[in-house]
């Protein structure tokens, strides 16, 4: 049976990301697929976990990574990944396939681009098949709810997502159809922004710092502390 | 010029460690006054993303370690430096680890007023450091440049730096042309303070 592993680079509970990759895997295990999921936040700590995500991708004919876009770039949680997976120890067979899903905050699905590039440039690094991916913008719309739930909104996205599994399925890559529909707005941005806004604002209240959501508290001059070093003047 | 270098060379025996010394040498050159994070021997958790320093403690996270002095350091300079090498065109994780715990520094509103039609984050600072992003290559990749040039300049936008310059360094070149490479990138940053990303 063909295999499909499913790695979630988020580190929350309720993950935007493990919500889109759980749509492509269901597509995949519905045509036959074998799937299996990870989350990578901390995964990598344990020998025992390490032992387990080597065994989980050697194993699986079909990568499928989820996650955010944090600062411009895939998780720090999803780099130490990679950075394993590419290990010459870890070579992958030539037929293993990759694909990626990524999501950012932003309104723009084009904050995403370089994220997918750096997985495009570890899967020729690590021997694998380029799959293509998938960028979404206004991750925070979806805020980790099943797609159903947000109604019209995702049809566009739920969309892309099963023309992504279908296309997968059939051992090709993600069609430029699939990729367009994901990139759609999910909203208007002026919309989408004010909600987020407005989600922040809600947030603060909740947690008492409404009155202090400007706060600077790094103004002032810097602690000296032992853990950084002052590099003396080289000769 | 105050600066700050953030060193993800890995701790034990790396060829890119060259390209560090070369980096070091060149800010002394050029007169910088350098604080260093060696970021592999800091304690630092990754970000958890459940963004708290926006909006419980904000402009803290409120997960205590070297990434609040780091955070501190960054925004006294004048100079931000980041030097890793790279991990498929992208900062490596040690040095991406401190990157995504920097987002304290900036507000959780947004701002759409860049000509580029990208969103961002509005500043929560009245300044920011210029940004220097140095790339370690064991052999040179046309592709993993180019990424990490497109990487490099988002983070100056993102983070509002004035500011910004990058340059990939390998193994191809003496050390005295990484020193070089790196004093040309230096002298670039020494005629701000116009914002050049975009």
């Amino acid at each position: 049976m063909t295999k499909a592993l499913l790695l979630v680079g988020s580190p929350r509970d309720r993950s935007t990301s493990q919500v889109l990759g759980q749509t492509i895997l269901d597509a995949l295990s519905a045509r036959g697929f074998e799937c299996e999921t990870l989350r990578l936040t901390g995964l990598l700590e344990t020998q025992e976990g390490r032992a387990r995500l080597l065994g989980a991708y050697l194993g699986a004919d079909l990568v499928v990574l989820a996650a955010p876009v944090y600062v411009d770039a895939p998780p720090a949680a999803v780099m130490r990944a990679l950075e394993f997976l590419a290990g010459p120890e870890n070579s992958a067979d030539r037929t293993k396939r990759l694909c990626a899903v990524f999501n950012c905050g932003f309104p723009e699905a084009e904050h995403t681009a370089i994220s997918l590039d750096v997985c495009r440039l570890f899967a020729k690094s690590a021997g694998l098949q380029w799959a293509g991916g998938l960028g979404v913008g206004a991750g925070g719309a979806l805020n980790g709810l099943p797609l159903e739930r947000r109604g019209r909104v995702t049809r566009p996205l739920r969309r892309a997502l099963e023309l992504a599994g279908d296309a997968l399925a059939r051992g090709l890559p993600i069609p430029q159809e699939a990729v367009d529909l994901a990139a759609r707005p999910q909203l208007p941005r002026w919309l989408y922004l004010l909600l987020a806004q407005t989600g922040w604002l809600s947030q603060a209240w909740k947690r008492r710092s409404l009155l202090r959501l400007n706060a600077r508290p790094f103004a002032e001059a810097p602690r000296i502390n032992d853990s950084k070093t002052r590099t003396s003047k080289i000769p | 010029m105050r600066a700050v270098l953030f060193d993800a060379t890995p701790p034990v025996g790396d060829a890119c460690r060259q390209g560090s010394d070369a980096l070091r040498r060149a800010l002394s050159d050029a007169g910088h006054a350098v604080d260093v994070f060696p970021l592999a021997e800091l304690p630092m958790a990754p970000c958890r993303g459940c963004f708290a320093c926006w909006t419980a403690t904000p402009g803290r996270c409120p997960v205590s370690d070297a990434s609040e002095i780091a955070a501190r350091a960054y925004l006294a300079s004048e100079l931000a430096v980041f030097f890793s090498p790279l991990s498929f065109g992208a900062w490596s994780f040690q040095a991406k680890k401190l990157l995504d715990r920097m987002i304290c520094l900036v507000s959780p509103f947004f701002d759409t007023t860049h000509a580029s039609g990208l969103t961002r984050h509005k500043p929560r600072y009245a300044r920011y450091p210029a940004l220097l992003g140095v790339g370690w290559l064991s052999t040179p990749d046309r592709e993993a440049q180019h990424i990490f040039a497109r990487l490099v300049e988002r983070n100056a936008f993102n983070l509002r730096a004035p500011a910004w310059a990058q340059l990939t360094l390998s193994h191809d070149r003496p050390w005295s042309a990484q020193r070089e490479a790196c004093l040309a990138a230096l002298d670039s940053l020494a005629t701000p303070p116009e914002e050049n990303a975009s």
